[in-house]
Formats: C-alpha cells, sequence, structure tokens
C-alpha cells in the first residue's frame, strides 16, 4: 500500500542522517548507521495500554478508542485517544477534538483543536 | 365616574400581556465572530511602543510592541507584527504575532499560523492552526482553574517526572 505520509527521504531516527527512498518501501536499512528503519503506519484503536516504544517513519495513528502508554516517534502523529508518553512528529502532529496527550511533544507543526487536552513541554517549529 | 375607571382598568389589563411578550422577545444570536471582526475598544497600534503594566476589562489589540505584564479577565489580542514580551494573565488570548513570555488564560488561548509562542501556556482550552510556533511548557485541561499560589508547585509535581527525563534540546537535535 502507498501511502502519502511516507516521504522519499527518510531521516534516520539514530544518526539523523538523510537518505533517499522509494516510496512503496515499508522497511529501509539506514546506509550509514546499518540500522532498520520501519517506514509502515501504525494504527491503535483499541482499549488497551502499550508499552515501551513505538518508532517508525510513517504515520503514527491513534483512533478515538485508543490508549497508548508508549514514547512515539513518526513522522506524522495523529492523536484522536489518548496518548501517555513523549511523541516527535517530524512532519506534523494533530490532536483531535478528544485527543488527550501528556509528555513531551516535539513536532514540526502542531494543529489542535478546541478541547483537546496536553500537558508537557512543547517544541514546535524551528 | 365609574364607568371611565372600568374602561381605565379594562385597557390597562389589555395593555400588561402587550408589554409582556414585547419583554420576552429578545433574540439570542451566538455567532462565532473571526478575528478581525471582534469588537475592540482599544488598540494600541503599530507605531505604540508600550512598557508597563497593563490593566483591562473588556478587549484589548495589541499591534506595536508591548514589554511588561499584562492583566485582564476580557480579551487580549496580539496582531500579526506585535512584538510582546510580557506575563500575561487574561480571560482568552488570541495570538496573531510573537509572543515571549508565559500566558496564562482561564478560557481560551488560540494560535494563529503566524503565532510565534516562548513561554509557559496555560489554559482551559488552547487552539493551535498549522505554522505555529510553540516552545515552553504546556499544561491545557478543562478542569477549573486552581488559584495561582498553587501554579509553580502543580507545575513541577505534575510534570517532574516527564521533564527531567528528556531536556528540550536533546528533542529538538532529533528534528534536526
Amino acid at each position: 500500500m502507498i501511502t502519502e505520509a511516507q516521504p522519499s527521504q527518510i531521516q534516520c531516527p539514530n544518526c539523523l542522517v538523510k537518505t533517499a527512498r522509494p516510496r512503496q518501501a515499508t522497511t529501509a536499512t539506514c546506509s550509514n548507521c546499518g540500522k532498520s528503519v520501519a517506514l509502515d503506519d501504525r494504527v491503535f484503536d483499541q482499549r488497551y495500554v502499550f508499552g515501551g516504544e513505538v518508532l517508525t517513519r510513517g504515520r503514527i495513528i491513534v483512533g478515538p478508542r485508543g490508549q497508548v502508554k508508549a514514547n512515539l516517534s513518526g513522522t506524522e502523529v495523529i492523536v484522536e485517544g489518548s496518548v501517555e508518553g513523549d511523541v516527535k512528529a517530524v512532519d506534523k502532529l494533530y490532536l483531535g477534538k478528544n485527543g488527550k496527550l501528556s509528555g513531551n511533544v516535539a513536532a514540526g507543526s502542531l494543529v489542535m483543536e478546541e478541547g483537546a487536552i496536553l500537558r508537557g513541554k512543547v517544541t514546535i517549529g524551528d | 365616574m365609574t364607568e371611565v375607571i372600568r374602561r381605565d382598568r379594562m385597557l390597562g389589563r389589555r395593555k400588561e400581556p402587550e408589554q409582556e411578550r414585547l419583554e420576552v422577545a429578545p433574540t439570542k444570536t451566538e455567532v462565532r465572530v473571526p478575528m478581525q471582526q471582534e469588537p475592540m475598544s482599544t488598540i494600541l497600534s503599530s507605531d505604540t511602543h508600550f512598557k508597563g503594566s497593563l490593566t483591562f476589562e473588556k478587549a484589548l489589540k495589541i499591534e506595536g510592541s508591548f514589554e511588561g505584564e499584562i492583566t485582564t479577565s476580557g480579551t487580549l489580542s496580539i496582531g500579526k507584527d506585535a512584538k510582546v514580551k510580557a506575563e500575561i494573565k487574561a480571560g482568552s488570548v488570541y495570538i496573531e504575532g510573537t509572543v515571549t513570555g508565559n500566558v496564562v488564560a482561564t478560557e481560551k488561548i488560540e494560535l494563529r499560523t503566524s503565532a510565534k509562542v516562548n513561554g509557559d501556556i496555560r489554559a482551559a482550552k488552547l487552539v493551535v492552526e498549522e505554522g505555529a510556533a510553540l516552545a515552553g511548557r504546556c499544561e491545557v485541561s478543562l478542569k477549573p482553574e486552581k488559584s495561582d499560589k498553587h501554579e509553580k508547585d502543580n507545575g513541577q509535581k505534575g510534570f517532574g517526572d516527564f521533564l527531567s527525563k528528556t531536556p528540550v534540546e536533546t528533542l529538538t537535535q532529533g528534528l534536526k
């Protein structure tokens, strides 16, 4: 499946070196550090608590029923449910009107609707 | 005479319901007005440079530069080219320009596309448009505001664990 969110240029989350990849790829290996980079979308729309870390260069979608307790890192992060953990979005972070997010946030740009809840240190842009 | 009085009473009684009808008919129209069209009682225009503490009740728009302290229960708008360096406490704040300092709103803070905020934000509601830049601690919750005395304590207790883990510098490095 081709997704629009996948960039043709991928920044390795480990060594921060940018490499070009075909849009169809779901995983890639960083040419600099040799680590594998996931490029697929992740969707969480169930009532469970997830531990650890979600790391992809694709999209991360937390649906309205999703309850996630993990650090998220993706190109685009969409939060309609609740997230507890640090969130890093290279491109865009979207917080829907029922979205709840507590943790440190770093994103290229933030869109937040009225009613969304956000607690933590925030760095948007620049 | 008695006939006249009776007529007056009759007429008076007839008039009463009419007056009541007139009173009952106020038009309730709650329309969300965009920022430019909001009624502004005061505007600090682009050639004003203000230093000091500012208090007002209804609405004020800053288009020039401001340095100091703003306290209000009303609406504060900060225009596109405005530069504000202040501790802001307001009912609701609409930001289009550059703000350095902490912003506390009892109701709502809106960050427009061109907004740049450097400081801590605390509000019941926060709306952010795409393109707005924001750096600082953020606390948005629909719970009613607690008294100002506990402000600092709450901030440290609530986010102590998260904040000590990863400083902003490392996060921004990751983005670059």
